[in-house]
């Protein structure tokens, strides 16, 4: 990993980004961006966005995509903290800049220069990345190809329950989760032949027929998603693409498929929006 | 033109499976760290401007051998995880702080605060002396990562922490200033650090970890790496560890321990409060430290 990666290239990138600001001020400092942070608004603006950005996601429900449904709240303080934080900088940089507060501030900055602080605060513009990201790409939360990615295809392990026999003869909804470890527990005995409801998404079977159905569970954000499945059999119709959501009547059969994934035996798929949750709870 | 640019590019990352995981990954890890980070920044900007510069320097024995592991306790008290406390540990070191006792803090607050041994023992649920385990190897890590900072560390590599706080004619104006500067600063290098890390899933595929987990020593080396490429939240990784059941428990308690000391969004923040030249040095002793504690503590606790 390259050192120079972390100061010298961001400020660089940043600086040629800013060119355009630079345009009448100082030509000492070439760190337009701790210059500014005295003269003008634009860390409050980063600072602000940031925190709009939060506040946006929780308000639409898409942070759910991203990090546990429980975080939304303090999502939501952190959002108008970073607000808050912006407007007051940004109110206080207005408010009487020619006092002597002005010469510190200066007088500050050209001694962060002068230690090998080249593109410290400017490195702080990268905040816009992810704010860009999240609203120009609105990322879709974790599908196949993190399936493919994950360490083990199934967060069940033995012993992780036992389950009371389900009783009568209408699908029993359930998550993905719970039928992993039904299928685990004492090798299925407690579906009881009663068929089953699931909601996942859709991912090619890595061999053989049929295909997998999947739904991540979280901890805490999506980098840490662990994927519980069902390998779907002796289905006849057309079925819908890869990472497209299902909902899926059927019922347990047992034996394992590939990478010990329980098999489901379909009766019916109907293709369904992405919930709004994307996950199932850990 | 903007517009259609941006749809062009949505377009774009949608129709390829791998973007679309790099995006999902990349702002995960930055939303999810933006709670802490701000809680992070409010308790530096607090030290700042209402903290007496002496303050910290008082509270902690003169003696910066006996500093350090009351440090490391104090890291007990902090209900955060690791974005959250380098701007703490920098605004402690700037405000004249011991650094070896900064550092020390910085280590211990992720890896044994409340917060996070009750997530293991959630993951955990059948070994509750995998809470014990990760707690002690969390505290002899950080301890000796301060104890051989004593040793063998120079000021010089802190000299980017060590600069003096801007001064300012009331405190609000220096609470306000010095939220806005470490959150940008520390927020933009996350940005580098979720980057890494989103890269680092997407490209390698985790399986090929499997075929190590019955390798002894090399098990544990393994998943101390893993633990630096994912870079998940402290609060998280016991959940992660849980499910590597093809791994020794005392390999587990190694990804535990290096997660919140070692990862690379953690060297990038580092990097961006400490300096290089400080985070080149630091990184990799805190990571063989981590193991060696780690291993240790596993050997006689599991």
């Amino acid at each position: 990993m390259s050192s120079d990666l972390f100061d010298q290239d961001v400020s660089t990138d940043v600086r040629a980004l800013l060119q355009h600001d630079e345009v009448g001020s100082a030509p000492a400092a070439p760190n337009s961006f701790a210059r500014h942070s005295s003269g003008s608004g634009a860390p409050a603006l980063v600072c602000a966005l940031v925190g709009i950005c939060l506040v946006r996601l929780v308000t639409t429900g898409h942070y759910k995509r991203y990090v546990r449904v429980g975080m939304g709240p303090i999502l939501m303080i952190s959002g108008f903290v970073l607000i808050l934080a912006g407007a007051v900088t940004w109110w206080s940089s207005r408010r009487g800049p020619s006092d002597s507060h002005e010469h510190e501030h200066g007088r500050y900055h050209g001694h962060e220069h002068d230690d090998d602080g080249h593109g410290r605060i400017a490195v702080g513009w990268l905040l816009l990345v992810p704010v860009l990201t999240v609203f120009a790409i609105a990322p879709p939360g974790l599908g196949s190809f993190a399936l493919s990615r994950a360490l083990s295809s199934t967060s069940v392990q033995q012993g992780s329950g036992s389950f009371a026999d389900l009783t009568g003869a209408d699908p029993v909804g359930m998550l993905l989760k719970e039928f992993d470890e039904r299928a685990f527990d004492r090798a299925g005995v407690s579906f009881a032949g009663v068929p089953v409801s699931v909601v996942g998404f859709v991912a090619k079977a890595p061999h053989g027929d049929g295909f997998i159905v999947a739904r991540f569970q979280i901890a805490c954000c999506a980098a840490d998603g662990r994927a519980n499945l069902a390998h779907v059999i002796g289905y006849t119709g057309t079925v819908p693409p890869v990472d497209s959501w299902v909902q899926i009547t059927g019922s347990f059969h047992a034996g394992a498929g590939p990478q010990q994934a329980p098999l489901l035996v379909a009766a019916t798929v109907t293709p369904i929006a992405q919930p709004s949750d994307p996950y199932e709870p850990n | 033109m903007a517009a259609s640019a941006f749809e062009l590019l949505a377009v774009g990352v949608g129709g390829h499976p791998a973007l679309a995981n790099w995006a999902t990954v990349f702002v995960a890890v930055c939303i999810q760290a933006m709670p802490f980070l701000v809680l992070g920044v409010l308790v530096s900007g607090s030290i700042a401007a209402f903290l007496p510069p002496d303050a910290v320097a008082n509270m902690l024995p003169k003696r910066p051998v006996f500093a350090v592991p009351v440090a490391a306790i104090a890291g007990v008290a902090l209900p955060g995880c690791e974005c959250g406390s380098v701007p703490i540990a920098g605004r402690l070191i700037s405000r004249g702080a011991p650094s070896a006792a900064a550092l020390t803090f910085l280590l211990a607050a992720p890896a044994v605060n409340p917060v996070v041994l009750v997530a293991t023992a959630v993951a955990f649920p059948g070994h509750p002396e995998m809470v014990l385990a990760r707690f002690v190897a969390g505290l002899v890590a950080s301890i000796a990562v301060g104890w051989i900072w004593i040793r063998i560390g120079h000021e010089d590599w802190l000299l980017k922490a060590r600069r003096p706080a801007h001064q300012h004619d009331n405190r609000l104006d220096a609470f306000t200033h010095t939220v806005q500067h470490d959150f940008l600063q520390a927020g933009g290098y996350l940005v580098i650090g979720a980057a890494m890390s989103a890269t680092l899933q997407t490209i390698v595929p985790q399986r090929i970890l499997g075929s190590v987990a019955s390798l002894g020593w090399i098990s544990l080396l393994a998943l101390g790496l893993l633990a630096v490429v994912l870079a998940v939240c402290s609060e998280a990784d016991a959940f992660i560890a849980a499910g590597l059941s093809q791994f020794s428990l005392t390999s587990r308690l190694v990804f535990m321990t290096v997660g919140p000391m070692v990862d690379v969004k953690l060297i990038a923040l580092q990097a961006g409060t400490f300096g290089r030249s400080f985070t080149l040095r630091f990184a990799p002793v805190t990571f063989v430290v981590c193991v060696l504690a780690a291993t240790a503590v596993g050997l006689v606790l599991l």
